[in-house]
């Protein structure tokens, strides 16, 4: 018998029935999980492109003005994020949806200090290839002209020790037979004709290894090195003259002095003589002949003395007409230099080390706090910035570049703004009477440098004091040479901060007082340059084909202005509070420009994204839930 | 014999129709990859974009979405090419509270539960500025508006008429959201 139900139609019935919906019911399921995925991607690239939108839209005052990348932080941020999220379906309404962005403002120092580090690198590149490299040159050239001053006289200075001759001739003159003292001296003297021979070795090397010959700073120090030389040649000289004088003189006089002896004794002998004959033969001895010849004896005593007497009076004569080898010639100038390096030191705290490094920071002048943070580098790079975007006193300078072009139209609070970040008061005038003082300092110090090296100054100056007794001569002496490099210091602010500029140590051409201007009275109204600088071959860099770390080339500008001097005055400063008051600098001025409507807090370089959403599961009763957040702009966190 | 023949019948319809219904379905769950593909080169697209054509973004008129949308739709089909998941239907650019969107409308090569997708993106430029200079603060109004704007805002295209900030405010204009100039707070 047929049965209306088959085996057969039973297995695809089940199919159908019961394994299908469960295929089915997976799928969903393991798309409802892949879909919850898929919607923290997109919520993710979402915000990750609003992020992006934020961080590239930059204010306008902060990028023209500084170079800063920052932008406003609004109040909207989040709304607007929002619906973009709903709009791409993270979550089916705004309930459903939590988003919060927490911004990391421009008023926290750690992050401008990234913003301007980041602004320096474009703002300020094409200020260092004009004026680091410049600076560097004059230092270096600053540096050879020190190592010449020194190196070279203290091979030559050692000759000019009149007393240690003075002592020695002396007590020659109080001995009868010099003898051996006299050899010592002339010892002592070809030995001295050695460190000469030497000095002169060293000094014809110089000249080599420096080009002084064809170098107008470095000639007129080759001349007075050369003068020095000749000086000490003539002077051993003539030490070498008087002694062979004093062997001469000796000589003389020991002839004199035996044959004085000679007759002394004779004349001992022939009293003796006749005493003896006297007492033998009693008044009958015949004496006569005897007495005759004591008498001529003793005229020829009394001769030889006489010729004693004139002959030392001859040689006390021509003594004192060898007066001057008693006289140092040297004034000691090294230790004059040594003294005013010490005094430039305590002016800027830099090590004067002229080995390797002369002049460049040393670990003496950086802050040990940047030392150990190790940010010299970006620090100089910084420095480079700050003189590009912010204000100073000598507007119109060559030196004085603006790179952005807005440096003298911005309004500021303040008109000197890196003599601020140098001195650190409120007050324009406070600043620049502690930056124009610390140049000074730096002034007055290479110009006692320059009056020393220039022979005929020394020569002026020594004329006009000598009248004046010792030790007051000395006194006056020093006392004229700080007064007059300080008058001519006075005039280099006036100049500099006019807007020229002039080699570190002047050049004769540079140099304005002389002494007569001085004692006269006329630096206190001289007028001195014109009032912009007009050297145009300060364009340096591209144009040059500049390479860093080239030495000086012919058509360089090599004189240093008043921005170089800032630049030096902003070194020892560490970089922490050199930053802290260029924000302190671009709050105020915002808020000036702003009418207090927005200072740095209102603009971030940074943001966090916090996005929570639910969106209900397809099948699941549990899950939905989504979060995530984002980091971008500065990473200091 | 009947009921053989009237099983296989069934068997054919039913293995087909599930045959087509784990397709839509395995589809559906590839949608999921497609989408994150789309999303990813998207965003490629916009990092790549800014770049090159920041300049543009700084103009404002109607020509700057025109050219950025003739860009992207390039860029993007070009890698939808690479990945023949999903295809480029249409995309286009708009200014929208500040910042350019862009939205894309894609489908899928594939059988899936879903049809055409849209994905909304902001942009700007690698470096645009917010016209915010603070100084010298000069504003645009229109002849029937009650906002204040900048120069390039979108809503100048029939009237600009130029004004100091401050009398801006004192007339009662307030500040356009859209490009949000100058705001001092009262």
């Amino acid at each position: 018998m047929k049965t209306i139900y088959s085996e057969d139609k039973g297995a695809v019935s089940v199919f159908l029935v019961i394994i299908l919906p469960v295929l089915i019911l997976g799928a969903l399921l393991v798309y409802d999980l892949l879909a919850e995925k898929g919607r923290e991607n997109r919520a993710l690239i979402t915000g990750a492109a609003y992020s992006e939108t934020m961080l590239s839209s930059n204010n306008s005052y902060l990028y023209e003005n500084y170079g800063l990348l920052a932008y406003i932080s609004g109040t909207g941020d989040e709304d607007v994020l929002k619906t973009y999220l709903i709009e791409n379906r993270i979550a089916p309404k705004d309930a459903d949806l939590n988003v919060t962005m927490a911004h990391d403002s421009l008023n926290r120092s750690d992050l401008f200090y990234e913003a301007t580090q980041a602004a320096a690198f474009s703002v300020a590149a094409t200020g260092i290839t004009e004026a680091l490299v410049e600076q560097l040159a004059s230092t270096e050239r600053f540096k050879a002209l020190y190592e010449t001053f020194s190196d070279v006289e203290e091979k030559i200075s050692g000759i000019f020790e009149a007393d240690t001759v003075a002592t020695q001739i002396v007590r020659l003159m109080k001995k009868d037979n010099p003898g051996r003292e006299s050899e010592v001296i002339g010892d002592w003297i070809a030995e001295k004709q050695k460190v000469l021979k030497a000095g002169e070795q060293v000094l014809e090397k110089t000249i080599k290894e420096t080009d002084a010959e064809s170098d107008p700073d470095l000639q007129g120090e080759m001349e007075r090195m050369k003068t020095l030389l000749n000086e000490g040649e003539a002077w051993l000289q003539k030490a070498e003259a008087l002694r062979k004088e004093i062997d001469r003189y000796s000589e003389e006089r020991r002839a004199v002095a035996d044959e004085l002896e000679e007759v002394k004794q004779d004349i001992r002998e022939i009293k003796a003589e006749i005493e003896r004959r006297k007492e033998e033969l009693g008044d009958t001895a015949d004496t006569v002949r005897l007495e005759e010849k004591l008498e001529a004896r003793r005229a020829e005593r009394d001769d030889l003395e006489d010729d004693l007497e004139e002959m030392a009076k001859q040689w006390m004569k021509y003594l004192a007409e060898q007066n001057d080898i008693f006289e140092p010639k040297h004034v000691g100038l090294l230790d004059t230099a040594a003294a005013l390096a010490k005094q430039l030191q305590d002016v800027l705290d830099v090590s004067f080390d002229v080995g390797d490094k002369a002049f460049s920071p040393s670990e003496s002048v950086i802050d040990q706090r940047d030392l150990e943070a190790g940010v010299i580098g970006e620090k100089l790079l910084l420095n480079e910035y700050y003189l590009a975007v912010f204000k100073s006193f000598d507007k119109g300078s060559p030196r004085n570049f603006d790179p952005l072009g807005k440096k003298d139209q911005r309004k500021s609070v303040l008109d000197g703004e890196i003599e601020y970040l140098i001195a650190g008061t409120k007050s324009d005038s406070m600043n620049a009477w502690i930056v124009r003082g610390e140049i000074y300092g730096i002034r007055e110090t290479a110009n006692l440098i320059y009056l020393l090296k220039d022979s005929e100054k020394m020569k002026a100056l020594t004329e006009l004091t000598m009248p004046i007794p010792q030790p007051w001569q000395a006194i006056s002496f020093g006392a004229i040479l700080v007064l007059w490099s300080g008058a001519e210091s006075y005039l280099d602010l006036k100049q500099l901060t006019a807007g020229e500029g002039f080699h570190f140590i002047k050049t004769a051409d540079e140099w304005v007082l002389e002494l007569d201007d001085l004692t006269g009275g006329n630096w206190i109204t001289a007028q001195v340059g014109s009032s912009n600088g007009v050297n145009s071959d300060s364009e340096l860099g591209s144009e040059l084909g500049l390479e860093p770390g080239s030495g000086p080339q012919a058509g360089w500008d090599l004189k240093i202005y008043y921005q170089d001097y800032l630049r030096l005055l902003l070194i020892p400063h560490s970089a922490e509070t050199i930053n802290f008051r260029a924000m302190q600098l671009v709050e105020g001025n915002m808020r000036l420009v702003s009418h207090d409507a927005f200072g740095l807090e209102n603009l971030a370089v940074s943001h966090v994204i916090s996005v929570s959403w639910y969106a209900q599961p397809l099948l699941r009763p549990f899950g939905g839930e989504g979060h995530y957040e984002l980091i971008n702009g500065y990473e200091t966190r | 014999m009947d009921d053989r023949g009237s099983i296989t019948i069934e068997a054919v319809l039913s293995f087909s129709l599930v045959m087509i219904l784990l397709m839509i379905l395995s589809g559906t769950i590839l949608t999921v990859y497609a989408d994150s593909e789309v999303e990813w080169r998207a965003f490629e697209t916009i990092n790549t974009l800014q770049y090159i054509v920041g300049p543009i973004f700084e103009d404002g008129h109607s020509s700057t979405e025109s050219v950025l949308n003739q860009s992207a739709y390039l860029v993007l089909s070009s890698k939808a090419e690479e990945h023949p998941l999903y295809e480029v239907l249409e995309t286009d650019f708009s200014y929208r509270d500040g910042i350019y969107e862009w939205t894309i409308e894609y489908q899928y090569t594939f059988a899936s539960l879903f049809g055409n997708r849209t994905l909304k993106l902001p942009m700007n430029g690698a470096l645009v500025t917010d016209e915010l200079t603070f100084e010298g603060a000069t504003v645009y109004v229109t002849n029937y508006g009650e906002k204040y704007h900048t120069e390039t805002c979108y809503h100048l295209r029939k009237s600009k008429i130029p004004i100091d900030l401050e009398s801006a405010i004192e007339q009662g204009y307030e500040a356009c959201k859209h490009c949000q100039p100058n705001v001092l707070e009262e």
